[in-house]
């Protein structure tokens, strides 16, 4: 009898223990975050503990956006999530770690008079908010990208000085204290122009890719490379050619840049990337012959990326291998229902994707796959 | 007046019936007197004309076992042995008994007694125990995992038995199991998923029974293996909302994400009750998956499972507890052995 008891007490203690999550789960995982009333993620940075920390925003129960950001671990699952905000609408942009807090760019918008500001944000490791600085003008200002070099932090974006509709590229450095060191607006107040993506070079110089209406007398959208020393001094720019509009998709800095970007003609929207060699010169321009405006990348191993495109409320993954010349073998991979925002290298050499889901309800997709791509195999 | 007349033929016949197998059943006690006294010339004629009819079936096999034995001591050899296999292809279930003679039983042990076929048609119920070795889903697992529940099933099939060695036999079969198991997972404070997996099975059962004896029943013990191959897997699903918003329902079909093949081992216990003629086994037992059916490499490909209802399978095995009842259909062909 007592050798049965204690069989029977070793089964329930076998069937009552905690079910490990296996290393497998720390390479392929896709997981949701969110209170279901909508949500979507566009930035993410790994941890040196293999975890990762996420921002977007999350629709709260009085239906105004607040800025999500969220630890999570290597398997995806979360270690804490917390909701900022105030009455009005944020949204958590860019997301850097430094000096062991979490520094997170970001929009709000007045949700009476629609006027938009950005903001820096620090968090520590634990989730619990540090410091909140709001950047205002008279008009709007958002901020759609975020750096760190030079002991200074770099924001770029967009400054609406007189319309809603017409801006101005907007970038400005600001210390660790969120006091602003400097700020440049340029370009034309009577057309829309923005900065979207930001780079710090090896040699501190800041490399700036955006939109704009290029050429004089002109209405396309082009996109526009910009460079300035770390003092603000602006040392030149280029623009690429086009005679269709060119809506900015992504950008990857690695010593070339790489720059992603759509084109519509009638109704067709397709992708191009474009190398941008270390002295401005274009390098290469790739005609990416998917469908779909191309909306993130991001870059294997020299001369291979990743990339997504969003057609239809889809994104597709493509697998897009550039020889030296330009051109380009592209494979497609798995698709998925609504977009992916970001996508970044993990220490596993595979790729972590974060964007929105697609049902009835959007909550913040993540989407971890191995350096296989084993979640993106079609 | 036509009714009393039949009743009236009824109780007629039925009274010459009764008169005979009076007479036969006297007939028979006389013959065994004889036996007992020595004098074996006359019960052959004595009881012979009863044989057919005349005899209940219990005097009919003591009738068989005393002219078998008369023939015996008489030395005619050939005569008991017509007579023996006329008995057993009459009562091909009989077994030997603590009253039966020597004589008797050694002829008895020169013949195949055993059935050459024995079908054992089975009906059962299972009651699913899931086991799970690994959670995933797109929620949160540091905070909550999907539940699962055991369920009610149901299984049927045949098996072949035949004898492997005394007191062991040995089968192999065709079965069906339909299982259930009940599945529910808080994924998102502000949805869950409910459902019930729905799995039908054919499977071929390969099993050896051991029998033995506890306080005169007749009981075995069961070992076995059955392969199994998954005709269908479903789940009938539903994504509720915590704020009452109106569920997503449906059936979402897994058989093709779910590998086809598994092997179940099995243990179990029973006795076998005899009614009559109609002998049974009752047996209950363990039957145990050992193959994770959710294929790794499509856990995350079902596009509808995961989009809509927000689940990704776990990695689990269904055990299950069952409780099956057969009965026992053996034909006869005794024959002369040695």
């Amino acid at each position: 009898m007592k050798r049965f008891t204690y069989a029977i007490g070793l089964v329930l203690l076998i069937i009552s223990c905690d079910k490990p999550i296996s290393e497998f789960q720390t390479h392929n995982f896709i997981k949701y975050i969110g209170n279901g009333l909508g949500s979507s993620g566009f930035d993410a940075i790994q941890l040196s503990d293999g975890g990762y920390i996420v921002t977007g925003y999350d629709v709260s129960i009085s239906l105004r956006k607040q800025v999500l950001v969220a630890r999570v671990d290597k398997a995806g699952n979360i270690v804490w999530q917390n909701f900022f905000g105030t009455v009005h609408n944020e949204e958590g942009r860019n997301v850097v770690l430094i000096n062991d807090e979490i520094l997170i760019s970001g929009n709000s918008t007045n949700y009476i008079n629609s006027k938009s500001e950005a903001f820096l944000m620090r968090v520590n490791l634990q989730g619990d908010s540090i410091a909140y600085y709001p950047y205002s003008v008279s008009n709007n200002l958002v901020v759609n990208d975020m750096a760190i070099g030079n002991d200074r932090i770099y924001m770029a974006g967009e400054k609406f000085a007189s319309s809603s509709n017409q801006s101005q590229y907007y970038i400005a450095c600001v210390n660790f204290s969120g006091e602003v060191v400097w700020e440049w607006t340029l370009g034309d107040p009577n057309k829309k122009q923005t900065f979207k993506k930001i780079f710090i070079k090896d040699n501190g110089n800041i490399l700036l890719v955006g939109t704009s209406n290029a050429i004089i007398g002109s209405t396309l959208t082009h996109i526009s490379v910009f460079e300035f020393n770390s003092v603000g001094v602006n040392l030149g720019n280029i623009f690429f050619a086009s005679d269709v509009d060119q809506e900015f998709g992504n950008a990857i800095y690695n010593n070339n840049l790489y720059v992603l970007y759509s084109t519509q003609q009638g109704e067709s929207i397709s992708s191009k990337m474009t190398a941008v060699k270390a002295n401005s010169d274009i390098g290469w321009v790739l005609s990416i012959d998917i469908p779909g405006e191309g909306t993130s990348m991001v870059m294997q191993n020299s001369n291979s990326f990743i990339l997504t495109t969003k057609n239809n409320n889809r994104t597709y993954f493509y697998s897009l291998l550039v020889s030296s010349n330009g051109n380009a073998e592209i494979s497609e991979l798995r698709d998925f229902p609504g977009e992916v925002n970001a996508m970044i290298n993990t220490a596993d050499e595979g790729i972590f994707s974060i964007g929105s889901s697609s049902s009835d309800y959007d909550m913040v997709r993540l989407i971890k796959t191995d350096s296989d791509l084993y979640l993106l195999n079609p | 007046m036509k009714h009393l007349n039949l009743i009236g033929l009824f109780i007629i016949l039925s009274s010459g019936f009764l008169i005979a197998q009076t007479n036969c059943s006297e007939q028979l006690r006389q013959a065994e007197r004889r036996f007992d006294e020595g004098l074996l010339d006359d019960i052959p004629q004595m009881i012979r004309p009863c044989m057919e009819s005349g005899f209940t079936k219990e005097e009919r096999a003591n009738a068989y076992k005393l002219l078998i034995q008369t023939y015996l001591f008489s030395d005619n050899r050939q005569s008991a042995d017509e007579e023996m296999l006329k008995f057993l292809k009459a009562f091909p279930e009989y077994s030997i008994g603590a009253a039966d003679t020597k004589e008797f039983i050694d002829l008895y042990k020169t013949y195949r007694t055993e059935p050459i076929l024995r079908i054992e048609p089975f009906l059962g119920v299972s009651y699913s125990m899931p086991y799970v070795f690994e959670y995933y889903g797109l929620g949160d697992l540091n905070s909550n995992v999907p539940e699962y529940f055991s369920n009610l099933g149901l299984s049927a099939g045949a098996n072949y038995t035949d004898v492997l060695y005394k007191g062991i036999d040995g089968s192999f079969g065709l079965s069906f199991h339909y299982s259930r198991v009940g599945y529910y997972y808080q994924a998102f404070d502000y949805t869950y998923i409910e459902g019930t997996y729905i799995e039908l099975h054919v499977g071929l059962p390969l099993s050896v029974r051991y029998y033995f004896k506890v306080k005169g029943f007749e009981m075995f013990a069961k070992g076995g293996v059955e392969t199994v191959y998954l005709i269908q897997s479903s789940n009938d699903l539903t994504r509720g909302y915590t704020s009452g918003a109106d569920n997503l329902v449906g059936t979402v079909n897994l058989t093709d994400y779910h590998k086809k093949l598994d092997v179940r081992p099995f243990v179990g216990v029973g006795f076998s009750p005899r009614f009559g003629n109609i002998k049974l086994l009752v047996d209950t037992g363990f039957r145990f998956g050992t193959i994770v059916p959710v294929d790794k490499d499509l856990r995350y490909y079902n596009n509808e499972l995961r989009e809509k209802y927000y689940m990704i399978e776990d990695k689990w095995i269904f055990n299950h507890f069952y409780f099956n009842i057969s009965y026992v259909f053996s034909i006869y062909k005794p024959t002369k052995i040695r």
